[in-house]
């Protein structure tokens, strides 16, 4: 009896296993599913929350926001369209009409007003750019700053920036961000926390309604599962894809890999204030030190490109007359020339688990080229910073995102005395008159040139080694069309794609 | 003589508070040691100093040590484990939907563990210096030494990737859950099947069994009642605190395979320096493992009365 028992039992498990019927959790249902994998799962779905991924990513499919970016240009999107005053100052921003929200309430410029000075609250940076926002009347919006200030438009396109339901908002507290109510392409349909997010095409979307039915976005956190789920037809599509793993994808058919420049840059970041890096020679004599096709090849398997523009501004400035090129015969008439000649070098080079220690090895071996020895700390993301913040460092090596498509504005948070937050920058205000300047210009085009000029002025000073620009990538199921790869790496908005 | 008892249980109660305590004071020592505060950990590098200090306002992080413990415990006291820096939600609301996940994948991984690992041990046990004993004890040591995040990603690519029968992750079915627990379950079966063959061993050479065989009793009798049964007590032991070990000890599976459990919650917590979330998780396991020892002992007591003795004695 015991026997037939445990055999009616292993049958059955063998069943479960091999009918041919019971397909594969997950598996891509047809083509009004999208699955996509992601790293993170969401910590709710709030604008003022943006922790993870997965809470960028959704916010992008349940809100809009007044405009987005297409090739670092502000497009409309809730916006129809704007006009700008003479003095920059004030923005009339028109909204597009009969626009829904989910639970079918009308979207107007009272809601827009609500958003914008919630988001004010939370964030006092993004207030200091705001003297003012009004509705003037339904579909008008009045935005008042306090400086000329090109990044609102960054600002705005941010997703912090989705605009809310007010009365869904004010009725339903914090819960109105488990129950999100945007007037977004895809609402919420179910959230499975640690494990799935659905959603499923709004009906009334105001910029019609997305061709794929259903988007799932499956949490893994193991790169390497994530990676199998897609080859075995799990899923379809995923995100930054790392370097080393391309190789795997590229001879399968049933998966396309698209690449494209990012705004992700890797770079060194030399304390400019204390220690060795304080003399302008050694910088320098680093910076002609590095062999930067060399930190591609080793570092990123060739995939990204040479990095010539500093870490704030190199999306704007192409850094053709940045003249830090690999020459360790220059590299060593600057050490001679420093006031450190002779002598034995040493310096860390700190670098976290985010970034990994492969392309710090090949800058050590470099400066050992020179007789510079190059000690490697690897730390927590949190430490780096801390060190950073602190000016505990000489050298750090780190390979971050620039999302601030305003150059004045970076290099202004960056450089300006009463602004420096790192020892990478000078306190003593050797660049406060150029920045006012900068600062005070109405006119783009001379804006722009007073910045690249200022900039090619600071990174003659070797403050910042640009290194390499990495590449960004999406790998998805052939057959999906619209696909786009998104410089940053997370701001995919899934309402135009769709399968052949 | 069952009063005696209780009163030796409330006793083991009434010394774990000083332990969860200890435990609290000292994860939450060692979480204010750690570098970085969360405002610019959750809002990274490029936000501005003014919104990282709102936000560590926000989250109460920047009052004195001292002042964040004694809040900490008086919220405790009252069941309040706070707010997660991340999700802001409140933190038993996120391990309430996690709990349920670890809890499953523990259970049946023991389970799975006890029903591979006690035969096996038994068999190596009675064919003791047999080929076959050799050969348990061969498959015990891989099983045992083999990493538990390899053993998972080979089951991923033969079971998922080459001949596409199981999902690689998830929790939609009780398929996502096979591999978990196949990999949760035969490392813990590899030591269950060691420990029983070595109890089974001890027991077999006593005189009682001696005395059962001299008696000329079946030897499936000598094996199941005189040497099985008395075996027993090392391993109903092991397998009640291995149950409460496993409930903190499947990070690795849990995120190999995505699963949203105890364990992915705390890996994602000390990574994103998620006080409270870290805080309540370590408090909860270490709260699990010291009721799961306290049972271990109750049953072993329960079942020898030469312990009974010895426990009334101490209580």
């Amino acid at each position: 009896m015991k026997k037939s028992l445990y055999l009616l039992a292993a049958g059955a498990a063998a069943l479960t296993l091999t009918v041919p019927g019971m397909a594969i959790a997950g598996e891509a249902a047809g083509n009004d599913t999208l699955n996509v994998v992601v790293t993170d799962d969401a910590s709710q779905f709030n604008p003022g929350v943006t922790n993870t991924y997965s809470d960028i990513m959704s916010l992008y499919q349940i809100y809009e926001r007044l405009v987005y970016y297409i090739d670092g240009e502000p497009v409309p999107q809730l916006a129809e369209s704007w006009e700008a005053s003479e003095d920059k100052l004030t923005y009339m921003f028109h909204l597009r009409p009969d626009t829904y929200f989910q639970n079918g309430e009308k979207l107007t410029a009272e809601d827009v007003v609500y958003s914008i000075n919630r988001r004010c609250e939370e964030s006092p940076s993004t207030a200091s750019k705001f003297a003012s926002v009004t509705a003037l009347d339904e579909n008008t919006v009045e935005i008042k700053l306090t400086r000329i200030c090109e990044s609102i438009f960054s600002s705005l396109a941010s997703p912090g920036m989705g605009i809310l339901c007010k009365s869904y908002c004010e009725e339903n507290g914090d819960d109105a961000f488990l129950k999100p109510n945007g007037s977004g392409a895809y609402q919420l349909k179910e959230w499975v926390k640690g494990s799935q997010i659905q959603f499923e095409a709004f009906e009334n979307y105001g910029g019609g309604k997305a061709p794929i039915e259903y988007l799932n976005f499956n949490i893994i956190t193991d790169s390497s599962t994530a990676l199998i789920s897609l080859e075995n037809g799990e899923n379809d599509f995923m995100l930054n894809l790392s370097a080393s793993d391309f190789a795997l994808v590229e001879g399968n058919e049933e998966l396309t890999v698209q690449t494209a420049p990012s705004h992700s840059q890797a770079g060194l970041v030399l304390n400019v204030q204390n220690g060795v890096t304080a003399d302008e020679n050694v910088r320098k004599a680093i910076a002609c030190a590095i062999d930067r096709d060399a930190v591609n090849v080793v570092g990123f398997d060739g995939t990204g490109t040479v990095a010539t523009g500093s870490f704030e501004d190199f999306l704007y400035y192409d850094g053709e007359d940045y003249t830090y090129s690999y020459d360790p015969e220059k590299a060593k008439e600057y050490l001679a020339a420093s006031e450190y000649a002779g002598s034995d070098i040493t310096v860390t080079i700190k670098t976290s688990d985010n970034y990994g220690d492969i392309v710090p090895q090949v800058i050590q071996q470099n400066l050992a080229e020179i007789g510079i020895t190059a000690n490697i700390e690897s730390m927590d993301i949190g430490s780096q910073s801390e060190d950073w913040l602190n000016g505990n460092f000489e050298i750090i090596y780190q390979a971050g995102s620039e999302i601030t498509p305003d150059l004045s504005e970076s290099l202004y948070s960056a450089y300006y005395s009463a602004n420096v937050w790192s020892a990478s920058a000078w306190s003593d205000g050797r660049y406060d008159g150029q920045l006012d300047a900068i600062m005070a210009e109405t006119d783009t085009q001379k804006r722009t040139e007073l910045c690249c000029s200022l900039l090619q002025e600071i990174m003659a000073t070797a403050n910042e080694i640009p290194l390499v620009v990495k590449s960004g990538n999406i790998v998805y199921r052939t057959g999906l069309q619209n696909t786009y790869v998104d410089p940053n790496g997370m701001f995919y908005c899934f309402k135009d794609f769709s399968w052949e | 003589m069952f009063s005696e008892m209780n009163k030796y249980i409330a006793k083991r109660l009434v010394m774990m508070i000083p332990i969860v305590l200890g435990v609290t004071f000292l994860v939450f020592f060692i979480m204010s040691l750690l570098p970085g505060d969360p405002g610019r950990m959750i809002l990274g590098m490029g936000a501005k100093a003014e919104d990282v200090a709102a936000y560590n306002h926000r989250l109460g992080v920047d009052r004195p040590f001292l002042v964040r413990l004694v809040s900490y415990i008086g919220d405790l006291m009252h069941g309040d484990f706070g707010i997660s820096y991340r999700s802001m939600r409140p933190v038993s609301e996120e391990i309430a939907a996690c709990f349920p996940y670890t809890l499953k994948l523990a259970f049946a991984g023991s389970i799975v563990a006890y029903l591979i690992g006690i035969p096996l041990g038994l068999f190596s046990a009675i064919h003791q210096n047999s080929p076959l004993d050799f050969g348990g004890t061969f498959v015990s040591m891989l099983l045992a030494s083999i990493p538990q995040f390899w053993l998972g990603l080979m089951m991923i690519l033969l079971f998922s990737l080459h001949w596409k029968i199981l999902p690689t992750s998830g929790i939609g079915s009780f398929r996502n859950y096979i591999m978990p627990v196949l990999v949760t379950a035969l490392p813990e079966a590899a030591i269950m099947s060691r420990l029983t063959r070595t109890s089974m061993l001890d027991c077999i050479s006593q005189d009682y069994v001696r005395t059962a065989r001299a008696k000329g009793l079946p030897r499936a009798k000598v094996i199941w009642k005189h040497t099985f049964k008395n075996a027993l007590l090392p391993i109903i032991s092991t397998l009640i605190t291995s149950f409460g070990v496993s409930l903190g000890g499947t990070v690795v599976v849990e995120n190999i395979f995505s699963i949203p459990g105890i364990g992915n919650l705390l890996l994602t917590a000390i990574k994103a320096k998620d006080v409270p979330i870290v805080m309540a998780c370590t408090i909860l396991l270490s709260l699990i493992y010291c009721i799961f020892i306290l049972l271990a002992d109750i049953a072993v007591a329960g079942i020898d009365p030469r312990i009974r003795q010895i426990y009334l004695k101490k209580g």
